[in-house]
């Protein structure tokens, strides 16, 4: 009769069997090899199914994806033309400039026969010869436009995105998309441009400064900035965290600006065609004008109407020679003034 | 002499008389006028040359590239040339003048009610402290004493190049826009209807060319007072018929949504009546001014065929799309 330890060790002995590598419990293959090895590596294309771009000028007229693949250069004309749609492009971190003795052609330019539709634009920079002279004056080599359009006002791009560029020194446009046709530019800079800085439906995180005519103009801009010599700085439907300081224009034009700031030398600092919530403006014109209401606001201007509102509620408006605060109704606001009025004010309430 | 010259020579000494007798009814100014504005402390001269189609306008300070309105009179079609970049931007007619909002956008709320508007003067307000808070107001405002114990304006962002910025006065959009019609709103339906609201006191006046009777000379030209009064303000005009219809000095594309405050409404208000202005003040009610224009010479002449390329773009400059609204 097997003691209990002897039917124990029957069992571990057993189970450590079924524990062992196959390797040892069971027969090796067949040692003849199977035949040469199959490729098992992937094609450039599978890699990289994007198309390389390392010569400019370069037309894309294919759908599909491209990049750049070192700096590219043009003496003359544009550098890279899209003449078709669904094309997405990356920079990749590079340069597109242009030497053109006189400032002309694009960067980039949509020139679709009937429209330019589904473009990306990405990752890089655009750069012309073009500076200001101090008085004024735009003038040097390299190109007209950044980015830009054909068709202009009759085929507007759409769908198009333009994110993370920087463009300097073109005679006329930094970056221009049209503003009816779903239009984004997002985290872009522009310096220096003779016209417009940048122009698109939506223009969201991005600076234009040191333009000629206007720096962002589109339908909705948030957390831009925007310095222009004329016209206003920031022209949009909506302003949302937005700075615009425009020489002879208005700061920020906008028919509802919200936590805004606007400096005008001759203009209006904040311009708002209907509503100016938060926000506060300095201007040679008026400090802040709103059209209805302003809620929040501040104003100042050296001879005009620092803050002028149809309805105006927790504002202050300060002036040294016109009239610090105007407005039809006013509630909890305040006007000053050095030598001129301080307020005018037809309705007001809980203020002296 | 024959028949035929006869006839000849009496159709074309009718067609003479006709034409000086046209010209003799509604004499057409040809000519420069010479103006001077007034604006937030800067004083900018300005030059009209006027031909018998175009017109142009220019600040004559070559401190700084100012921009050239070209006006088509017939079209009323407006080129605006920049030199700073040799540049041209042709609007098509009354859209310098035009609030017209992109397709689908609601229109501002209601007009108002007739005869609405401030009227009243307002009491004194509290005394104004010692010093205005820090950090506000601009420093460089010419011929207006330095504020006291404030700090400047921001500043411009570090890294511009120095010497940058226009040295001449704010842009004077034209034109007088519509009262904002009734609001349009989208997929109406969707959106429940406002209540309305009790007893609405009057919002903002209408902004109207009111003649005052009073008539005087200026510059050897009759002229008829008007006023235009907003909000505390009050433009008095002194204006002719017997120049051409007020085209004012636009130093940018203009407002998408049309101008709202008095110096960008007036120009408008003359041309609609065919008005130009000898003088206009713009001033508070408590009589301080903010602006002013005058006229200091009218100078009747025959424009030479040079001075008709004035009114086109110079060679070289290039055609740049206005933004679309």
């Amino acid at each position: 009769m097997k003691t209990w330890n002897q039917r124990v060790l029957g069992v571990l002995i057993f189970l450590s069997t079924l524990s062992l590598p196959p390797s040892i419990t069971f027969a090796q293959g067949s040692l003849t090899p199977p035949g040469a090895p199959a490729p098992t590596m992937v094609t450039l294309s599978q890699i990289e199914p994007r198309t390389p771009i390392s010569s400019a000028p370069f037309t894309i007229s294919q759908p599909g994806s491209y990049y750049l693949t070192t700096t590219l250069n043009v003496t003359s004309g544009d550098a890279i033309d899209i003449t078709t749609n669904d094309v997405t492009l990356d920079l990749h971190g590079f340069t597109i400039s242009s030497t053109a003795p006189s400032a002309t052609g694009t960067g980039i330019l949509l020139s679709g026969t009937l429209t330019n539709m589904n473009i990306a634009i990405c990752n890089g920079f655009i750069r012309g010869g073009v500076t200001e002279d101090g008085s004024g004056v735009y003038s040097g080599s390299g190109f007209g436009d950044g980015i830009n359009y054909t068709n202009f006002g009759n085929y507007p791009p759409v769908n198009v995105r333009v994110s993370n560029v920087s463009i300097s020194g073109c005679l006329y446009t930094g970056i221009s998309l049209g503003f009816e046709s779903s239009t984004i530019v997002s985290s872009c800079t522009v310096n220096c441009v003779g016209s417009y800085g940048i122009s698109a439906d939506v223009v969201a995180d991005s600076t234009a400064i040191f333009c000629g005519q206007g720096a962002i103009s589109a339908r909705t801009a948030s957390n831009c900035y925007g310095v222009t010599y004329n016209n206003a700085a920031i022209s949009v439907f909506s302003a949302q965290n937005c700075w615009g300081d425009s020489y002879n224009g208005d700061g920020v034009y906008a028919f509802t600006a919200n936590n805004c700031f606007g400096t005008s030398g001759y203009g209006t600092g904040i311009d708002a065609n209907y509503c100016a919530n938060n926000c506060y403006g300095t201007g040679g014109s008026y400090g802040l004008y709103s059209y209805q209401t302003a809620v929040g606001c501040g104003g100042y201007s050296g001879g005009g109407t620092g803050l002028s509102a149809n309805v105006a509620t927790s504002c202050e408006g300060q002036s040294e020679y016109g009239t610090g605060l105007s407005a039809y109704i006013a509630n909890s606001c305040q006007g000053q003034t050095f030598y001129g009025t301080a307020q005018s004010i037809t309705y007001k309430y809980n203020m002296p | 002499m024959k028949r035929s010259e006869k006839t000849q020579w009496l159709v074309c000494s009718c067609f003479c008389l006709i034409h000086s007798a046209s010209c003799i009814s509604a004499p057409a100014f040809e000519g420069r006028i010479n103006a001077v504005m007034t604006r937030g402390g800067q004083t900018e001269t300005l030059l009209y040359t006027v031909g018998t189609n175009f017109l142009r306008v220019e600040a004559t300070a070559t401190n700084w590239p100012n921009p050239v309105d070209l006006l088509d009179r017939n079209s009323g079609a407006l080129t605006l040339l920049f030199p700073h970049n040799r540049s041209f931007v042709q609007l098509k007619p009354g859209a310098e003048n035009s609030s017209a909002m992109p397709p689908g956008f609601p229109q501002m709320p209601g007009g108002l009610p007739p005869g609405v508007g401030p009227q009243s003067r307002p009491p004194g307000g509290p005394a104004m402290p010692n010093s205005l808070p820090p950090g506000i107001g601009p420093t460089n405002l010419s011929g207006m004493p330095a504020m006291p114990g404030r700090p400047p304006m921001p500043m411009m962002p570090a890294g511009l190049p120095p010497g940058v910025g226009p040295q001449a006065q704010s842009p004077n959009a034209p034109g007088a826009p519509a009262m904002p019609a009734p609001p349009n709103l989208p997929a109406a339906g969707r959106i429940p209807s406002m209540p309305a609201m009790p007893m609405m006191p009057p919002m903002m006046e209408n902004v109207e060319l009111q003649a005052t009777g009073e008539k005087t000379n200026l510059l050897g030209f009759a002229c008829e007072k008007f006023e235009i009064r907003q909000r505390g303000e009050t433009m008095e005009i002194w204006a002719t018929d017997q120049l051409l219809p007020f085209q004012d000095y636009v130093r940018s594309q203009p407002h998408r949504f049309g101008p709202r405050m008095i110096e960008g409404q007036w120009a408008g208000l003359l041309t609609a009546k065919k008005l130009f202005p000898l003088r206009a003040s713009l001033h508070f009610d408590n009589g301080s001014e903010r602006f002013r224009f005058e006229v200091t010479s009218v100078t009747p002449q025959k424009l030479s065929k040079e001075d008709l390329k004035l009114f086109q773009p110079p060679d070289g400059y290039f055609e740049i799309q206005p933004l679309p609204f």
